[in-house]
This record gives C-alpha cells, structure tokens and sequence, in this order.
C-alpha cells in the first residue's frame, strides 16, 4: 500500500488535465503538480477538474493527496485548525505537518467567575519564541453536572469569554445537543462515541456537520464504532479516535497508540486513519496533589506528543506545566528539511548606524535566532560565526570557536568599514578568548553577558565603552 | 459496506542492540556490590512487539568543585556541593542512585587546571564511598581530558566504570588505550550527526575496543534550544541498529542535565513577566518539569543512560519507565473522567 510519501509529481500530474492553462495560478500542470504534493495548492484550483467528465480523475486525485492520517478541521473562522493530516510515523521520514492541539479544560460545576477566569487566561495566553506565537488552540467544556441546562450555561459563559473553538465534554448526548445549540456555526468539537452512545451522537454529529470523537479504550472496539459511525454517515473529516489515556499503565496507552499509528499510516487500513486525541488530564484522578498532578499530566503530555498524538486535552491552569507543553510541540513540529545554521554573515537588527555595537555569536539557527530575539526593539550587528552547528559555550569548550576563526571573521568581513567604533562584543562563555583577539587584531573586546537575556541590560550599561 | 478485519502485528527487527556492563563486582574483579547491563534491545523503546530485558538507567550527576547551579537544584545539595564524596553518599543514600557520573570539571585549564593525579584520588575516594557502577567525566577540554581520563581508569582498574568521552577531535586512542588496559567502557560522542557516530565507532572497534564497551552519545539539546535535532537522531539511529547497521547497534547515553542551560529551566517569572509581558509560572516546578520533558523524550527515542541532575526530574524520570514498563498497574477507572474529574 502506498502511503503519500511515495507519491511523485507525475503520480500528480498524470490525473491534472494537461492544458496548462495557468487557471490554478501556476505556470503549467507539473508546477501545479508539485504545489499540490507540497500543500501549497488545493485541488479545488484546478476548475477544469470540475467540467464534465473528470469527477473521476478529481476523485482519485483527491484520494491520491489525501494523508495517510485524515486531516479534521475544528472551529470556525480565524480561530480553527486541522489535526491530523499526517503521512509519517517517524518525523526524520519528512515532517509532521499540524502540531498537537493543546486544549485545557473548564467544567460546568465551576462557578461563573472561575470559568470565566480561566477562559481568559486561556485565550489570552501567549509566549514567544523562535518567532512564533505559541498559544492554546482550544477550550474543553466538561458535563460534570450530567445536566442539559447547566451545561448550555457553561457553554453560554465559555462563548462570551472567548472566539477560541470549544470542545463539548460528554456520553450524554441530551448535554453535547444542547452545547451544540448554543455554538451553532461554531463547529465544535464533540467528545466522544461510545457502544451505548454511538448512534444519537453520529446524527447530532451529522445534524450539525461537527467533527467527532469515538472513544474506547480497545483497537477493535474503535474499529466497530468507527465501523457503525461510517455507516451512519459520519464522514472521513469528521472522525477523531480517543483511545483511552490510562495514567497508571501507560504500557496500555502506548500500545495503542503504536497500534493506530501503524494501522493508518503503514497499513492504510482506512477506517482507522484518523486523528488520536489523547486526554493527560486523566493524571488528575490518581495524583495526590495539584502540583503533582499537573507535574504527571504535562510529562503524560510530553511523552504523546513525541509520538505523535494529534490532540490533547489537558486540566491544569498552571503556566508552568504548560508552557513547556507548548516548547515541546514548537520543537518536535519544526520541519527536518530546514537547514540548522544560518549563513556566517553580518546581520542587521532594526537600523544599525556607524556607532551601533557589534554581537559575536555561532551560526547554529537556535543560538542565533535566540540572540536576535533578545535583541528585539535594539538597533545593532550580530556577527554568526560558522561553527558547523554548535552552540557557544559548545564551540568554545570544543575549541570549535576560536580566537582565530573570530578574528577571521571580522576582519574578513569588512566591519571597519560598518562602524567608527572598533569593538566587538563577545558572549559570556567566549570571555577566555577576549585577550588573544585583542592580541592578534586591531580591534577591543568587550565581554557581555553569560546569557543572551542580558543583553539589553548590558547594553543600556555599558554602550557605548568609554 | 465490506466488513474489513484488521489484526495489529508485531514487527520484527533483525538484530539486537549490544549489552553492555556497568560496574563489576568483587567476582569480576572490582568492588562494586551492583552492576547494571544497558542495552539488548529488540525493539524499539516501549512498543507493543515484545518486551525489551533491560530499561533505561536514570543517574546522578555529581561535579568535584564548587559548580555554580541554579538556585533550584542547588538547594538540595547545598550541604555537599564541593565535596564529592559527600555528595556521592547523599545521591546513592538519600535519593536512591543506581549510577552516578562523576564530572571532573576542576580539571577544566581555563578553570582550576587541577591536575590528572589530583582526579584521580577524587575518583578513587568516591568509590570507595559508594557500592554503585560510575561514570567518569572530564571537564570537556579536547586537550586535557585524554590525560585526566586516562589517570582516573587507572584509579579505577577493574570497576567497569564508562569514561566520558572519546571524541573525533581529542586524542580518542589514549582513551581507549585506559579502557582496555584497565577494564573500562568508553562513551563516544558526537555531535547530532550519524555518520560522525558510525565513524567514531567504527575508529574504536577497529582500533579494539569491544563493542560490548562502548555506548553512544549523539549529543542531548536541551527542550526549546534543538531537542528535536538530538530526538530524531537518536530514533534514527537506534532504528538503523534494529535494522542491521553494526556500526550503530550500541546503547546510548544522554546528558538530560544540558535542559537546564534553558533560560526557561533556571529563570524566575520576574524577567519574562517585566521583559515580555509573559507568564511563565515559578521556576520551582517549572525547572523540574524541563529536565524531566527533555529525558522523557529521549527515552522515546531510545535512550539507554540518562545523566541527570534534580532529584525530581531523576524521581519522574524513573516512574516514567517504570510505569511505561507496565508497572503501577493499578486499577484505574479513567474513562469516566469527564464526571471525575
């Protein structure tokens, strides 16, 4: 069986019309072809698809692209995303495409002020690094009560207080109609299918086009609801597997996530290619304490998504435990086929002029991107100094970044030229390196600070030397 | 609709990780009470297609000066930090060390520049402290640690103790030259490239070295600062060995310690909070839990030894393969979690 990763432009092209029209936006079929394999093209595109006579090749198109793990929006508007999509077991293979969708939790025995304080903090919350927002994706609303009406209030408060996608928390399928009421157009998520339940949530599911989750604690119970929920009608994009987040053996969880990973992705066994949904919260009923719990559930969290959950549902409300949970998915969902080093070249940050300091730092992207980062609002230089992918305090203990190679590189680069001033700046764990520089070049050393999240202040210090 | 069956397999792997020993016992012509065997893997780290004999080490990193630590690690070994046989005790008696790593980081030339010799009684004074297996490790210097290395195996003969490390750009032969003459595994590491592992290792076996005394380090990046560079590695090239690389079928070592040269593993609230506006909660739980998330996913991608330093995240960390392993099997009703929660 063939999985996407084998499947070649001219697998693509064979089933594209031929004209190039340039009607999709591309120069011809082959480039559309290879946009398409990359996702940066739909199929939807190609309006010739769409004349009479190629539904089948638009069809077998589609199948051709579609990931061995189906993709499943959730939310609506600005605020949704996809799980799932994935054609790797392995991220070295390619790439893991949607990261793990962290959601945390409000229940409907929370009084008013405490949903909406958490709701808030959710929403609002944000971290940058590396460039990017990291953030949560989505708010779980749990039927604790087991009452409609109390539940609809909850979903009611949670909507005011957020345009996050909501994910509605029951068996009972009297309190996901009533969440569903109250979030109509919302598409949420619908948690979850299970052999009592199975046939009142597919049609609500059906009813209200939601995406929805089948929950069982056993692959071939999954293959039986997934089984009935299909013949029901439930679409392929609309499907999440729950396969039961056990927080004691964890044995028992990993097999079966190994298990439905492997089946959709290196069996293609269709109706188990979907998205897996697991729930760390569960570490909340075996741990003795907050802290511990919310310690156990983000390490539970930890360890799916290194292997590659697509959706979790947390409990804590401690940014402690869960922005680590937010680093860890930034990092293992950072595509393999980028390059780890930036070019050894001079940089600029915001508008540097003639008396602006000048930082020497590695070329390995994570110190780099790093340094940029703390210098953000300064105006100023980075020199990265090729060190084949090591960071500093690596580079000067592995004598990899060395007085040499630093004095090569300023003067090679033509920095008299840049600045009036002729001092360079080195970082905290180069020190041992100031004198010989000084020795062998022209130029003054100034020793900043250990770590990059100094600098500003040591700059506010101590530029310009006097 | 057609009715599809579908039965999980078991992938089966065509060779089997080397087992290597830490620790000799009086019989075997040391004097350590425990050995602990890393290694013989059969499949990949806690798949469901067999049970692998042996499950990853959690240890102890100990340091023979007064090393400068956060603050929240700190302050469980204030009364040790400095003296290295104390903090060995307290490691193995207080906290439960099966392993502990010794870094011999006073040997560092651009630091104390203490002397191979003087190491080396720190070596010998710390197993005679402890019953249990040691690794031994330089300060990281190409130049000297050849040297310090070779002064602390002789301290150690006959402990099967691993000697941290060899590499391609020091003086990997005196090193192993200490291994062999003095009955040592060799820790050989490289920096987040395959084929730089393959050939180290090839240079020790040719050069050797039994396989059965060597275990891979391919270099651990912190969570947040390249961890993902250090896990795809490590899952490639544990799966080359299951496959039949014999260049790659070796246990391998992590330095989990590096999580806390994260700023956001030492780093109070204070400064996101006033820098940037951002909440990162206390360090307290915050520091732990970064060392922990680091191990734990190396250990799902194959780690064998994980060198580690807060005795929290060395407590998870070992629940954490417990519990992966099967154990704490206890009866937990976790499906009514909507309601229990």
């Amino acid at each position: 069986m063939i999985g996407v990763t084998d499947v070649g432009p001219m697998d693509v092209y064979r089933l594209l019309p031929g004209d190039n029209c340039g009607e999709c936006g591309y120069d011809n079929c082959m480039s559309f072809a290879t946009e398409l394999l990359e996702r940066r093209a739909d199929v939807d595109d190609c309006s010739v698809l769409d004349e009479e006579g190629n539904e089948e090749d638009k069809r077998k198109l589609i199948e051709l692209l579609t990931p061995s793990v189906r993709a499943v929006e959730i939310g609506s508007g600005e605020n949704s995303f996809e799980i799932g999509g994935e054609e790797v077991m392995y991220r070295h293979e390619k790439t893991w495409f949607n990261q793990t969708a962290t959601i945390t939790d409000v229940d409907d025995e929370m009084s008013d002020e405490d949903i909406e304080e958490k709701v808030k903090w959710v929403t609002n919350y944000s971290r940058e690094k590396i460039g990017e927002d990291l953030s949560f994706d989505a708010i779980a609303i749990r039927g604790k009560s087991g009452n409609p009406d109390t539940f609809g209030e909850t979903v009611e408060i949670v909507k005011e207080n957020t345009d996050y996608p909501i994910v509605l928390c029951s068996f009972d399928s009297e309190l996901l109609e009533e969440g569903v009421e109250k979030l109509e157009g919302e598409n949420p998520l619908l948690y979850g299918v299970n052999l009592e339940n199975w046939k009142e949530l597919v049609n609500l599911a059906n009813e209200n086009g939601c995406p929805l989750v089948l929950s069982a604690n056993d692959v071939q119970d999954l293959i039986e609801l997934s089984r009935k929920a299909k013949a029901e009608g439930l679409e392929d994009d609309k499907i999440v597997l729950d396969f039961g987040t056990n927080p004691s053996n964890l044995r028992e969880s990993q097999k079966r996530i190994i298990e439905l990973k492997r089946a959709a992705i290196e069996d293609q066994f269709d109706i188990l290619r979907y998205p897996l949904l697991g729930v760390p919260a569960t570490s909340w009923l075996v741990e003795e304490n907050e802290n511990e719990a919310a310690f156990m559930e983000a390490t539970l969290g930890g360890m799916m998504i290194s292997g590659g959950v697509d959706a979790l549902i947390f409990h804590s409300d401690k940014a402690w435990s869960l922005m680590p949970i937010l680093v860890l998915r930034q990092d293992l969902y950072q595509d393999p086929r980028n390059p780890a080093n930036v070019d050894s070249e001079l940089k600029e940050v915001g508008d540097p002029g003639r008396n602006s300091p000048i930082l020497i730092t590695t070329n390995f992207a994570l110190t780099y991107y790093t340094v940029e980062g703390d210098c953000e609002g300064l105006d100023l230089y980075i020199y990265p100094v090729e060190t084949g992918g090591t960071s500093v305090t690596a580079s000067v203990a592995g004598d990899i970044l060395t007085v040499d190679k630093i004095v090569n590189a300023i003067e090679g680069e033509g920095l008299e030229e840049k600045v009036d001033h002729r001092t360079i700046i080195l970082p905290g764990p180069a020190a041992v390196l100031a004198g010989g520089i000084e020795e062998k070049s022209d130029w003054n050393v100034m020793v900043g600070s250990q770590d990059s999240s100094g600098i500003k202040k040591y700059l506010e210090e101590n530029w310009p030397p006097n | 609709m057609t009715i599809e069956e579908y039965e999980p397999k078991k992938k089966e792997w065509s060779n089997k990780i080397e087992e290597v020993q830490m620790g000799a016992t009086s019989s075997q012509g040391g004097t350590r009470k425990t050995t602990l065997t890393l290694g013989g893997e059969e499949q990949l780290p806690f798949y469901p297609d067999g049970k692998n004999e042996h499950t990853p080490v959690v240890t102890f990193d100990i340091f023979d000066r007064e090393e400068s630590l956060p603050g929240v690690i700190s302050k469980h070994y204030e009364d040790v930090i400095g003296n290295p046989e104390e903090w060995v005790k307290k490691a193995v008696d207080e906290y439960g060390a099966e392993m502990v790593t010794l870094h011999l980081t006073s040997t560092d030339p651009k630091g104390e520049d203490t002397a191979p010799k003087e190491a080396a009684k720190t070596v010998e004074d710390v197993l005679e402290a402890v019953d249990v297996p040691l690794v031994i490790g330089g300060s990281g210097n190409p130049k000297k640690d050849p040297e310090v290395l070779k002064a602390a195996a002789q301290a150690a003969e006959g402990e099967r103790c691993l000697l941290a490390s060899a590499t391609l750009d020091l003086d990997w032969r005196t090193i192993a030259d200490a291994a062999m003459e003095y009955g040592h595994n060799v820790l050989a590491w490289t920096t987040l490239d395959i084929n730089l592992q393959r050939e180290l290792n090839r240079r020790l076996i040719n050069y050797g070295v039994e396989k059965n005394c060597i275990v891979m380090d391919p270099t651990t990046a912190a969570m947040g600062y390249g961890l993902e560079y250090s896990f795809s590695v490590l899952q490639r090239i544990r799966m080359a060995g299951l496959g039949g690389d014999e260049e790659l079928d070796l246990p391998i070592s992590n330095g989990v310690t590096n999580a806390w040269g994260a700023r956001e593993s030492w780093m109070g609230n204070e400064m996101p909070q006033e820098e940037y506006g951002e909440d990162w909660g206390p360090r307290e739980f915050r520091g732990p839990l970064w060392e922990v998330l680091t191990g734990l996913t190396m250990i799902m991608a194959g780690s064998d030894l994980l060198m580690s330093l807060h005795p929290r995240a060395v407590d998870v960390l070992k629940d954490m393969v417990d519990r992966l392993s099967g154990g704490r099997d206890v009866e937990s009703s976790y499906q009514d979690w909507i309601r229990e929660i």
